[in-house]
């Protein structure tokens, strides 16, 4: 019989960089059905919710490089690695490149293609981190 | 005091809770009373018909342009506690006069909750809650009428304002086994209460030469409780009823009836019944037996006896015992006797 899949097991943590833009969304999986006159059923098939994340930034080239590297090193959504939400550090906007802190950290893999576009000094792009487990 | 749809409980959802945020002006509410409009030629064709599906659910959209740290955290554990869309809790609503509030159960819309960050201490969201309503409507029925209808609604039937409730009976063929009414809506009609649970209908198809009526109705299985009523009774050629009731003249229409033939359901929301008039068996090269998940034998029956040869399997199915005390055989419990 096989075994249940294994869960996640990043070795390495997103670089740090500032956001332009900043989306935190959260659901649960959930069934419902709706009647004619707002009735409902509902049954919900987890017990916490999945997290996922839309970032937009804007780069210097040296940062937009350590951050295109580290996608191609994880192979676009195939690894998963460790994300800081930085509104939920222990000390908000921390970071921890050694993915030792718990606090704010969330194991995640890149959602959606790589999207960029290319300005006088500075490099645009979005990004999209969908939480594992 | 709780539904039940046959012998299964159907979960209620208790609410607890007040939503943590005051909403901002303009407050937004939304309600869609669902009607199906016929437009006619005639009157310069401006003679319509409109059929009245129903009155939907209040939506309270809740938008917060610049929301402090705290109040979005408490919002985040609040809808958290809710497991999102599946729990139920009091929102406190402000009068549309402006003067006082109004508590209305609600819960939160099936859609992720999601938060734009506008500042280190401060963000934007927006989140939709929709009402649970707390009562449902009662009709008297004044008559009971086969397929036909009779002058009275006939004439009715001529109105542009129309209300027409569809009804399912079910009645399994299990001795004793509590029908089972549903309709598209929580109504009571002639004292009979019929419960939410019937999502979509297809046209009840007939045709002129030797084919079998057929029908399909897809019901709501999100919190699985026609799974378990499919695992707790033998649905296979239960009768199934279908009427239309007329909401003005009290009329109700005995439209269809028939046998169910075939039920599907999957991880999804929905379980979907197929079933025909006595016709189809006849068209049959052979009889079909189903394969079910239920034993077709009488227990503690010559078939099955179960009370001289069986013994419960009670460290695979603990709660055999309280259901073999209630009723019914079921093979997966019951350690088949060897012949």
């Amino acid at each position: 019989m096989p075994n249940s899949v294994q869960i996640a097991a990043p070795a390495t943590v997103l670089p740090s960089s500032l956001s332009r833009a900043f989306v935190h969304e959260r659901g649960y999986p959930a069934l419902d059905n709706e009647y004619r006159n707002g009735e409902s059923q509902r049954s919900v098939q987890a017990a916490n919710s999945r997290k996922r994340w839309r970032l937009a930034k804007r780069l210097t080239p040296a940062q937009f490089s350590a951050l295109r590297d580290f996608y191609d090193a994880r192979k676009g959504p195939a690894e998963p690695f460790y994300f800081y939400d930085p509104y939920e550090t222990s000390s908000k906007f921390s970071h921890d490149p050694t993915g030792q802190a718990v606090a704010g950290r969330y194991v995640v893999r890149f959602a959606g293609p790589w999207e960029q576009s290319i300005s006088l000094a500075r490099i645009d792009l979005t990004l999209e981190l969908i939480e594992l487990a | 005091m709780r539904d039940f749809i046959g012998n299964i409980a159907v979960p209620e959802i208790a609410p607890s809770g007040v939503f943590p945020l005051t909403p901002d002006y303009p407050l937004e509410v939304h309600r869609d009373h669902e009607v199906v409009v016929h437009q006619f030629g005639s009157g310069n064709a401006k003679v319509e018909q409109r059929f009245l599906l129903g009155t939907g659910a209040r939506r309270f959209t809740i938008r917060k342009q610049w929301l402090r740290d705290a109040e979005r955290i408490a919002l985040r554990n609040f809808w958290e506690s809710k497991y999102g869309p599946y729990g139920a809790f009091t929102y406190i609503a402000p009068n549309d006069n402006g003067l006082g509030t109004t508590p209305v159960i609600c819960r939160f819309a099936n859609e992720p909750l999601s938060w734009e960050m506008v500042a280190d201490w401060a963000c934007s969201l927006g989140v939709t809650l929709i009402e649970i309503p707390q009562a449902s409507p009662s009709y008297s029925m004044s008559q009971s009428v086969n397929r036909f209808p009779p002058a009275a609604l006939q004439t009715a039937l001529l109105s542009q304002v129309q209300q027409i409730i569809p009804l399912v009976r079910i009645q399994p063929l299990q001795p004793g086994y509590p029908a089972i009414y549903v309709s598209d809506r929580r109504c009571t009609i002639g004292g009979q209460l019929c419960q939410a649970r019937l999502v979509e209908f297809d046209g009840i198809s007939q045709s002129v030469g030797n084919e079998s009526d057929e029908a399909q109705f897809t019901f709501g299985n999100a919190d699985r409780v026609m799974r378990d009523l499919a695992n707790d009774v033998d649905l296979f050629r239960a009768e199934v009823a279908y009427s239309l009731f007329h909401v003005g003249t009290g009329i109700k229409l005995d439209l269809w009836k028939g046998n169910i033939v075939n039920w599907t359901c999957d991880a999804g929301p929905e379980f979907r019944v197929t079933a025909a008039d006595g016709l189809y068996e006849l068209n049959l090269p052979y009889p079909a037996r189903k394969i079910s998940r239920t034993c077709w034998k009488p227990f503690n029956s010559a078939a099955c006896p179960f009370a001289s040869q069986g013994a419960l399997d009670l460290v695979t199915f603990p709660e055999a015992a309280q259901r073999a005390a209630t009723r019914v055989s079921t093979r997966r419990t019951a350690v088949a006797p060897t012949a």
